[in-house]
């Protein structure tokens, strides 16, 4: 496999592996094609998109800090703030599900808009401790602002799979690839992440999955042991 | 699996869990594989959108929700173990269950258990047992799961974009993990430090 740096220098380094996991969410697409030019798989891959920004939390840090709070019934709008143990609040809003897809190392720009609307909820709904009340709209303390990309299928179910010979070129033949794919959780990242983590251990070691994964493993003539590595 | 060179491309949640389930089993079957973590930004996590919520749960009213479920629940039960199993790791990920307060119009009812930050309203309900029962929350990207490798006896991450500036989420790429860890782990940066070119071959 050849990787490639992406910014200051055009260095290429040969890293060399016999087995190969693509998990790199949005971009694993990109990847699988970029790697495999003659495979056949077919991620069905449906994009979306998610501003959002990053504030100060200068409220006095309680067991009631760290919450989820969802303002959707009460905007009219997805609308949802999440505080942290760090003394942020983050909070993010409607889905974009027209913006392309920038190379991984870009900088992702969010929409101002969308970040100008959130700022303004956010006045509206986010408490600042006393010291900055009383100038409350002009010091709400915006630390970072950002675009995530969320990448699913068209089934909306991901990928835990080895990849099969066939797919990866259709005039090979065998039993397995050594390439397997993690792929297409949507928004549900950190929900199945761990579990999905575990799946995919599983079957890169050849042992049977603690649960049923026939559903993520959507490539047509697949078996799974046609890929367990022994 | 000793001998193996396994490469992940992605150091995002996805990519991290499988690094850290791999390397804990083969440290419990005493096998030692490479396991190498690629990642294009120049931190774990960057390119994610809960790195910033956090928010865990197996409650999908997707059409499809029905056959994600039991592997939600199977994987938020694994959080919830490793964030009971190690103190460390449950108080630098924030790790809280039952954190979701969703907010309708109303009369006031529950708006007490909305966190400080909240301006809460008197014609706000909070309908908390929505979505209560099945969710937690965890601020678990830059400190919790950032380097799950040095469970086994040869791990590496790789960044491959050189990092601009000092950040936040490099040095927090740096935290802890479950379990003990930093032997044998290695960060390369392409702007200084140890390089990949010098290293990989």
């Amino acid at each position: 496999m050849i990787c490639e740096s992406q910014k200051d220098s055009r260095e290429k380094y040969s890293l060399s592996c016999n087995k190969l996991v693509l998990a790199a969410g949005p971009w694993t697409p990109t990847y699988s094609k970029q790697l495999f030019p003659d495979s056949v798989l077919n991620l069905q891959p449906t994009i979306d998109a998610g501003d959002w920004v990053l504030m100060e939390n200068s409220n006095v840090q309680t067991s009631k800090t760290i919450a989820c709070v969802f303002f959707d019934d009460i905007v009219g709008e997805k609308l949802y703030y999440a505080g942290r143990n760090d003394e942020t609040i983050w909070v993010c809003g409607q889905r974009n599900h027209t913006e392309k897809l920038l190379p991984p190392e870009a900088e992702h720009e969010p929409d101002e808009g969308l970040i100008s609307r959130l700022m303004k909820y956010s006045q509206g709904f986010i408490h600042f401790s006393e010291d900055v009340d009383a100038v409350k709209s002009s010091t709400m303390q915006i630390l970072e602002t950002g675009r995530a990309f969320r990448a699913s299928t068209a089934s909306g179910l991901p990928f835990i799979t080895g990849v099969p010979v066939g797919r990866l070129s259709p005039l090979k033949h065998g039993k397995e690839t050594g390439v397997f794919i993690c792929y297409g959780h949507g928004s549900y990242g950190m929900s199945l992440g761990m579990g999905s983590g575990k799946l995919m251990a599983q079957v890169i070691q050849g042992v049977e999955p603690d649960i049923d994964i026939a559903k993520f493993t959507q490539f047509e003539d697949l078996s799974l042991e046609s890929f367990y590595c022994v | 699996m000793t001998g193996d060179s396994i490469i992940i491309v992605g150091g995002g949640v996805i990519g991290l869990s499988i690094a850290y389930q791999l390397a804990k089993d083969c440290k419990k079957r005493h096998q030692k594989p490479i396991i190498t973590v690629l990642e294009a930004r120049p931190a774990t996590f960057e390119a994610a959108s809960s790195h910033n919520t956090g928010c865990l749960h197996y409650a999908f009213h997707d059409s499809f929700g029905m056959d994600l479920t039991a592997l939600g629940r199977y994987s938020f039960k694994l959080w919830e173990d490793i964030a009971n199993s190690d103190s460390r790791f449950g108080k630098d990920s924030g790790y809280r269950p039952q954190p979701f307060f969703p907010v309708m119009p109303g009369d006031g009812e529950g708006t007490e258990l909305l966190p400080d930050w909240v301006d809460a309203r008197n014609d706000w309900d909070v309908d908390w047992g929505s979505k209560g029962q099945v969710c937690a929350t965890m601020y678990v990207a830059f400190r919790a799961l950032s380097v799950p490798l040095d469970l086994c006896s040869s791990c590496q991450h790789v960044f491959l974009t050189p990092s601009k500036q000092p950040k936040r989420s490099w040095r927090m790429a740096r935290a802890r993990m479950p379990g003990t860890w930093r032997r044998n782990t290695h960060f390369y940066k392409s702007n200084g430090g140890r390089s990949l070119g010098r290293n990989a071959h």
